[in-house]
């Protein structure tokens, strides 16, 4: 497959993606989990990774993880091919991976849980007490690391999960459904901790069913289904490509002459009006002058306009738009 | 809790983490306690038994006991004296020698359970809970991972045990025991606690995690073992031979004589040690790849066939006494066991061969290297592929040697044909054993998820059942054409010694001709499984219409 490619555009691709993927494919029996996929994510982006249940999300990132070994195909990290059947330390420390489900040493204190895991990955001193504390730090479990991981809640199970994941400063970073059966403030807290790294440089790949988080979190978004990867773009590109744009228009004035003036404009479709609150929801399909026409017509008529703004679509809208109605 | 040195972290992270969890003073207390108590309580007893003096009465003046000093008839009762102060005279030679025997009797039976449940069931757990996983997926190199858990999860018991080993050396040296047999001796258990932590280590990577199934399989082996290799003998007269074992003689030389003994050790422990460290080292790698690799398997069937050879040429070649049938069952029966173990290892798992039989050309005619790999390479080197090509690689370097060992029996049977069948025996065993592996592959090709235990259960019966049936069928009729039935059995080789010649041959074809069959129909299944989801759907529809 590499040969079919020319080698300049291949080399440089290599060295500017964070993870890529040619072919990959897994087949469980003769059902195919994960089908010839091509992904392509850049250094320093947040990629969510949004799907049904049983679409290959899983699958995909234990292959990346090299949890999995892949039926067909390559796994690249920051340019380096994943070797099948050997040890591959150089690339182990470039990934950090955490799974939906996270066992831990009950029987080991937060300290030298992390610790243990430090001294794995080949940290050294003074460089390891000083990841420890940074990370004990970011994770909020400072005041916890002499506690017995026994003794934590899900939520600080959860971060220490993620501790351990990071503990080794990976380049790449793969969550598979982090959030999934954490309360909303964890759900905060954990999203913080995100973007730290985020910021620190690492490249995430992120699976969930809370679009909501994803659509505040991600640069891009990849969609699965049936095991192919579907949809692949920056979010911003998804929402110019698929999101409806919807105004919010607000009068102090009576409705029906309104949304009258609106019915005029061929470019109008309402799509629900408030009266209490002289709102209407109006889905524009015309450009911005379009829009700013729109806007002084309104006014022209003397209509008591106090409100009239654009609402960006969010991510589920245009997950529904893809037509994927099994989203949780 | 004390504080491991940082440098043994750096070394070995995962011996360190073991250890700290487990050298917990309570832990450490406890283990020391019982090491002193056992070790009181062995020298108490033994106290218990020497001459004593109201041992002795008006009425039986004569004392007898082992550790007195004058030898009568029996070893064992040997007649007491007293010096001039009255005590009785004692050989504390042989009161030493007795304790060694036991510590060094006790002392391997103690370590080998410990490390053998607590690795299964440590890794056992370990495994089933996911936890493994994290380790596996740090740049660690494997190697490093297992010794840290071989030595540091069973380290509370190495405690326990290094607390006897000064009182072990202490008696040895009262007993005369010269210290360079005793370095021996440690160095050998250190080779077989390797050797059984690693099968320990295995059997919990392949899914095991019943920590006591491993302590009663030891404690089996011991007792077999310890009642094969006679007792030894530990009289004071005989002391250069002390912590001998009695073997059979290993091709010509006496396994008495201690540096044989040792050779024959380490011959047998070192290679099979390193052949299960592979093995551990592959499986926590890749858990779906198998145990050995083809190359492996053949080094290891080459290297079985010389070592169990060792044990029959005595009897065989140049032998002042007739054995050929004898050794020659020993073989076979041996060989046996070791092919279906081998079946059983090199068989790759179903998802694999679905997956070799549907993209091989794809991931094998053309290699990055560009270098084209051709069916019969695959499938006698590569790793995915049925195991029906090792399997036959095998058996004919186990029927290479011991043919070569055939050609040069010293015949003593009347058959003047007597080589010559027992050629043909050893052709009819390795075809009865392939055909053995071709049903395996086809019954571990099934789909249900319990196909390990069908197939074991299948091949047991197969194993089993028709050799008894067949022996009192033939014993109670004696027809010949039933006789041509034991072709079709993994007792094939009867047929050629209780029938003649023209019939055996006729059973081989037979042989052959089932091995055809269930190749082709193996064949077929796999060229099934490897289908493209567009051809199987067309042939669906086609059959459909």
């Amino acid at each position: 497959m590499l040969g079919f490619l020319p080698a300049p555009s291949w080399k440089s691709m290599q060295q500017v993606l964070a993870i890529l993927t040619q072919g990959l494919t897994k087949r469980f029996e003769h059902h195919y989990a994960v089908r010839d996929v091509d992904l392509q994510i850049q250094a320093g982006e947040v990629y969510g990774l949004i799907g049904p249940n049983g679409a290959g999300k899983t699958t995909l990132i234990r292959m990346l993880a090299a949890a999995e070994e892949p039926t067909l195909g390559d796994v690249y990290i920051a340019g380096e091919r994943l070797l099948r059947g050997q040890d591959n330390p150089a690339l182990k420390r470039q990934i950090g991976y955490l799974p939906d489900d996270f066992p831990l040493y009950e029987d080991l204190t937060v300290w030298d849980y992390l610790d243990y895991f430090a001294h794995l990955y080949q940290l050294r001193e003074p460089r390891r007490t000083r990841r420890l504390h940074e990370i004990l730090e970011l994770v909020q479990l400072s005041h916890k690391r002499n506690s017995l991981i026994a003794t934590l809640s899900r939520g600080m199970k959860q971060r220490l999960s993620l501790a351990r994941t990071v503990v080794h400063e990976p380049t790449v970073l793969l969550l598979d459904e982090p959030v999934s059966g954490l309360d909303p403030i964890a759900r905060v807290q954990f999203r913080d901790i995100i973007r730290t790294l985020q910021a620190s440089g690492m490249t995430i790949l992120i699976s969930s069913h809370v679009l909501s988080d994803l659509a505040e979190l991600c640069t891009s978004i990849g969609v699965m289904e049936l095991g192919f990867l579907v949809e692949s773009a920056p979010l911003a590109d998804l929402y110019r490509r698929l999101s409806r744009q919807t105004l919010v228009i607000s009068t102090l004035g009576a409705i029906a002459p309104l949304t009258t003036a609106l019915n005029q404009w061929p470019e109008c479709q309402v799509l629900a009006t408030i009266p209490d609150q002289g709102e209407v929801r109006v889905q524009f399909t015309g450009s911005n002058e379009a829009a700013a026409d729109l806007l002084r017509s309104l006014v022209h008529a003397g209509i008591p306009l106090t409100q009239f703004h654009r609402e960006p679509a969010d991510l589920e809208s245009i997950f529904l738009t893809l037509e994927h109605q099994q989203t949780a | 809790m004390f504080t491991l040195p940082n440098q043994l972290k750096e070394k070995n992270p995962q011996f360190a983490r073991e250890v700290k969890g487990r050298l917990k003073p309570r832990n450490v207390i406890i283990t020391v306690l019982l090491s002193v108590l056992a070790q009181l309580f062995l020298l108490a007893n033994y106290y218990g038994q020497l001459p004593h003096l109201e041992t002795s009465s008006q009425k039986f003046p004569a004392l007898y006991n082992r550790f007195c000093t004058i030898v009568r008839e029996s070893r064992h009762s040997r007649e007491c004296v007293q010096d001039a102060l009255g005590n009785w005279v004692v050989d504390w030679q042989a009161w030493w020698l007795e304790i060694v025997a036991v510590i060094s009797w006790v002392l391997p039976l103690v370590l080998l359970t410990a490390a053998v449940y607590l690795l299964i069931s440590d890794l056992g757990r370990e495994e089933q809970r996911g936890t493994l996983n994290f380790v596996r997926m740090s740049p660690e190199r494997s190697q490093s991972i297992l010794l840290g858990k071989l030595l540091g999860v069973p380290v509370l018991p190495y405690l326990g045990v290094a607390l006897i080993v000064p009182l072990h050396l202490f008696a040895a040296v009262q007993a005369g025991i010269l210290l360079w047999y005793l370095a021996i001796y440690y160095g050998l258990i250190i080779l077989l606690c390797a050797f059984w932590s690693l099968l320990a280590v295995l059997f919990a990577l392949l899914g095991g995690s019943q920590g006591w199934f491993g302590a009663i399989a030891l404690w089996l082996s011991y007792a077999i073992f310890s009642q094969a290799a006679r007792y030894p003998s530990y009289q004071i007269e005989e002391s250069k031979s002390n912590l001998v074992l009695n073997l059979p003689d290993w091709w010509w030389l006496s396994t008495g004589k201690i540096e044989v003994l040792l050779a024959f050790s380490l011959i047998t422990l070192v290679p099979t040690t390193l052949l299960l460290w592979q093995a551990a080292n592959r499986r926590f790698r890749r858990p779906n790849a198998t145990l050995l690799t083809r190359t492996q398997s053949y080094l290891a069937t080459a290297f079985l066939q010389i070592w169990l050879l060792g044990f029959v040429v005595v009897f065989t070649i140049n032998a002042r006494y007739p054995g050929t049938e004898e050794s020659l069952m020993l073989i076979l029966g041996a060989n046996l066991v070791w092919f279906l173990c081998l079946t059983a290892v090199l068989s790759p798992h179903r998802q694999t061969l679905i997956d070799w039989a549907r993209y091989r050309r794809q991931q094998l005619g053309r290699q990055r290297t560009g270098r084209r790999v051709s069916l019969l390479s695959d499938l006698v080197f590569g790793e995915n592929s049925p195991a029906v090509g090792a399997i036959a690689v095998n058996l004919a370097i186990a029927l290479g040697i011991d043919a070569l060992w055939v050609s040069n029996w010293t015949v003593w049977s009347e058959r003047p044909d007597s080589r010559f069948a027992a050629f043909f025996s050893l052709v009819m065993a390795a075809t009865s054993l392939l055909l053995c592996a071709l049903v395996t592959q086809l019954l571990l090709m099934q789909r249900s998820p319990k196909r390990v235990v069908w197939t074991a259960t299948t091949m047991g019966g197969l194993i089993l059942i028709p050799p008894i049936c067949l022996g009192i069928f033939v014993t109670a009729y004696g027809v010949a054409p039933l006789k041509l039935l034991w072709a079709l059995t993994v007792a094939s080789p009867v047929l050629v010694w209780e029938s003649s010649l023209s019939l055996a041959l006729l059973g081989w074809l037979g042989q052959i001709t089932a091995c055809a069959l269930v190749t082709s129909t193996l064949t077929r299944k796999l060229i099934k499984a490897g289908e493209s989801e567009s051809k199987a759907l067309f042939g669906s529809v086609r059959s459909g219409v």
